[in-house]
């Protein structure tokens, strides 16, 4: 049994839970401060064969993924959650407990303390009390002892429970934490307009996403202000639903996720191409016909976009390789003149990129605890430290017929002040209306 | 572009220089009519530093919560203002210099260093209300962090003062940390990883900016609880204190250094 209350007495232990918070302080400084997932040589050019040799030793090269790291995390946590436990019964006490006092030299002792004559009969006097009390919105509660009637006056008790709330926090976030890392997933995934992939391992069923559309929007000044990706999704040959995903606005589906991480130009999949037509002596026919292809069969639609124009087959100067776009017009002076065909050639004056868009797939379950955690950090650090339990205690004796003597102390949780005033305010109006 | 953002800040920062030179006069001559003058000037140049943030707002087309320059600029106004509304009969001379000297490096910094073309292009991912609420808390709590600040310096300048002047002092930072700490941690840290989550798709990354808040709220935290929990008063606290907010400083300016997903702010 008392290794049990050693355990418990040095997992509540202030000093220790302290030591904790400053070694996970100095650890994240380190980690945020020294880039992290770098190879030992990588270290030791940076920071020179000494410190690079330490930094690599002590593991200090991936600190938020390093076991040490999270063994604190989670005793800390652990922590918390014991010292929450300890201090509940006491918290409930405080917060709904019910206390009353008949001792004048106690009540002299509070924080705040006096004595009131009021010309009224005793039960007068505590109703007067009781009612000036609840009009600053106290609850009260009576009791009688003898001769002397006892008052306790308490508002905003709740907000003792705001350090358990604010330490019950921890455990969601954590344990919200490991379920995201240990049972979740995320992929990044570079796909191209028409294109499609399966969540299949991810999703409940064969259901594919299909980026249909993108769009990159710009203001009134030419600015980027927005993109947006227009993405179906797909069981079989049926549409399930259409989305629009933009960034701060994901795709949400049966608990997988779909964000829209970036986009760019696919030089190697041009969508259109701006051409010129020349006659077999070198004369420009057309300077410029802009054809939409499908970028697969290229060759072919853009011969195809001429004859429409022109009416007849053109010859294509067009070498296509690993340069991209920008190496079409490089070839059009070194092309060889036997690999003409047809009385018109084309050249590719420019190709419009396709666009490549990056999207990540996310799954995170059990997200309702981080959420939990994150209300319950809010709602607690604002309860214990913004509000205050205010409790008053009053006596009244009868002094003498028809006049009534009532001794009041009281203390506040926090902010002594505003309590001073308070106090001061009730004890003038007790003192006006008597 | 007419820079008058910028004019609107660095005439604020002359201005604040010029309070910062009349107060260290104030604090050496003790003149009634100094502290008159000062104080005049000073709240005319929170009026003009209110107006750069207007034009700062208007240049934008948004509210200026989006970058480094944006952000040293509304949070030296907040110090002065939370000054100014709350703090201004409690801090003496000494202390009023304090404060002004850190809305005016920090102003001056941003300024004189970290200006931004407001005619540039805004991120998409930024355009969320979550930027408000995000940075605003943010930046208050970290306002009140720097009132916590200046208290405990003087608290450590006047360690042989009267017992009085020490827990008047020792008290003052407990209730600019404890005004604070919750406004940082709903703006910094729960609306940060809410944000986070709908914008990047995690509410944690080990971003070096958010690695650094979370050692910003440790140290509050450790704050509290020795002030609390284990009811020390005095100088270890007030070390705690300007420990938590040279980290501040730190990590506002660390993404400068560290990058990572913080970076265009």
């Amino acid at each position: 049994m008392r290794i049990f209350e050693r355990i418990f007495g040095f997992l509540t232990s202030t000093r220790v839970g302290i030591t904790v918070m400053v070694m996970l302080a100095l650890l994240s400084l380190l980690g945020a401060t020294i880039p992290q997932g770098g190879s030992r040589e990588a270290y030791i050019d940076a920071y020179g064969r000494f410190w690079g040799g330490v930094i690599s030793g002590l593991g200090l090269t991936d600190v938020f993924r390093a076991d040490y790291f999270t063994l604190l995390l989670v005793l800390l946590c652990i922590m918390v959650f014991a010292c929450a436990l300890k201090r509940l019964p006491r918290r409930i006490e405080l917060a709904s407990g019910r206390s009353f006092i008949f001792d004048e030299e106690r009540l002299a002792r509070m924080p705040r303390a006096g004595e009131i004559a009021v010309d009224l009969e005793q039960d007068e006097a505590v109703l007067h009390v009781l009612d000036v009390c609840r009009r600053r919105h106290y609850r009260t509660f009576r009791k009688r002892e003898g001769h002397k009637e006892g008052i306790f006056a308490s508002k905003a008790g709740y907000s003792r429970y705001g350090s358990f709330i604010l330490h019950l926090s921890f455990i969601f976030l954590l344990a919200g934490g490991v379920a995201s890392t240990r049972l979740g997933s995320r992929h990044l995934r570079e796909i191209r307009l028409g294109e499609s992939f399966a969540l299949t391992g991810l999703g409940p069923d064969s259901t594919v996403v299909r980026v249909e559309d993108f769009t990159v929007e710009t203001d009134e000044m030419g600015r980027l202000s927005d993109y947006i990706c227009e993405v179906t999704l797909e069981a079989g040959d049926r549409i399930l639903s259409r989305h629009t995903i933009r960034p701060n606005h994901p795709l949400d589906y049966r608990g997988i996720e779909v964000y829209l991480v970036s986009y760019a130009e696919d030089t190697e999949r041009p969508e259109a191409f701006a051409l010129s037509v020349y006659d077999s002596l070198g004369n420009v026919v057309a300077p410029h016909i802009f054809a939409a292809v499908d970028v697969r069969n290229y060759i072919e639609e853009l011969q195809g976009a001429v004859q429409a124009t022109l009416g007849v087959l053109p010859g294509v100067r067009f070498f296509p390789d690993s340069g991209g776009i920008q190496s079409y017009m490089v070839q059009r002076d070194v092309l060889p003149p036997d690999e003409v065909e047809g009385p018109y050639q084309f050249v590719v004056m420019y190709g419009v990129p396709g666009v490549l868009v990056t999207l990540e797939v996310v799954r995170e379950p059990l997200q309702g605890l981080i959420i939990a955690g994150l209300a319950l950090l809010t709602a607690g650090t604002f309860l214990s430290l913004y509000l205050s339990h205010r409790r008053i205690w009053f006596m009244v004796t009868e002094h003498s017929r028809g006049t009534s003597r009532v001794v009041l102390g009281g203390g506040a949780s926090r902010n002594p002040d505003g309590f001073a005033e308070e106090f001061e305010a009730v004890r003038r109006t007790l003192d006006e209306l008597a | 572009m007419n820079w008058l953002d910028l004019r609107l800040a660095q005439s604020t920062t002359v201005i604040y220089f010029a309070v910062a030179v009349i107060l260290g006069i104030d604090a050496l001559l003790r003149r009634v009519r100094l502290r008159l003058a000062w104080l005049t000037i000073l709240g005319f140049g929170a009026g003009v530093h209110a107006a750069a943030l207007v034009a700062r707002g208007v240049a934008l087309g948004e509210v200026p919560f989006t970058d480094l320059f944006e952000y040293t600029l509304f949070m030296s106004f907040a110090i002065v203002l939370a000054y100014l509304l709350f703090f201004r009969g409690r801090f003496p001379t000494v202390g009023a210099l304090a404060v002004v000297v850190v809305a005016f490096l920090l102003l001056g910094s941003a300024s004189f260093l970290f200006y931004s073309d407001p005619s540039g292009a805004m991120m998409p991912a930024l355009r969320s209300h979550w930027l408000y609420i995000h940075v605003s808390l943010a930046a208050l709590g970290e306002t009140f962090f720097a009132v916590g600040f200046v208290s405990s310096l003087l608290y450590l300048a006047k360690r042989r003062a009267a017992p009085e002047v020490l827990e008047s002092l020792d008290r003052l930072t407990y209730k600019a940390v404890s005004m604070g700490f919750p406004l940082f941690t709903a703006g910094a840290m729960v609306a940060g990883a809410i944000w986070a989550k709908q914008a990047w798709g995690a509410y944690w990354s080990w971003d070096p900016k958010e690695v650094l808040s979370l050692v910003v709220w440790l140290v509050y935290a450790i704050y509290l609880h020795a002030r609390l929990v284990r009811g020390l008063r005095g100088t270890l606290v007030a070390v705690i204190s300007i420990l938590g907010f040279a980290l501040t400083i730190f990590t506002i300016f660390g993404t400068m250094i560290f990058g990572g997903l913080h970076s265009y702010g």
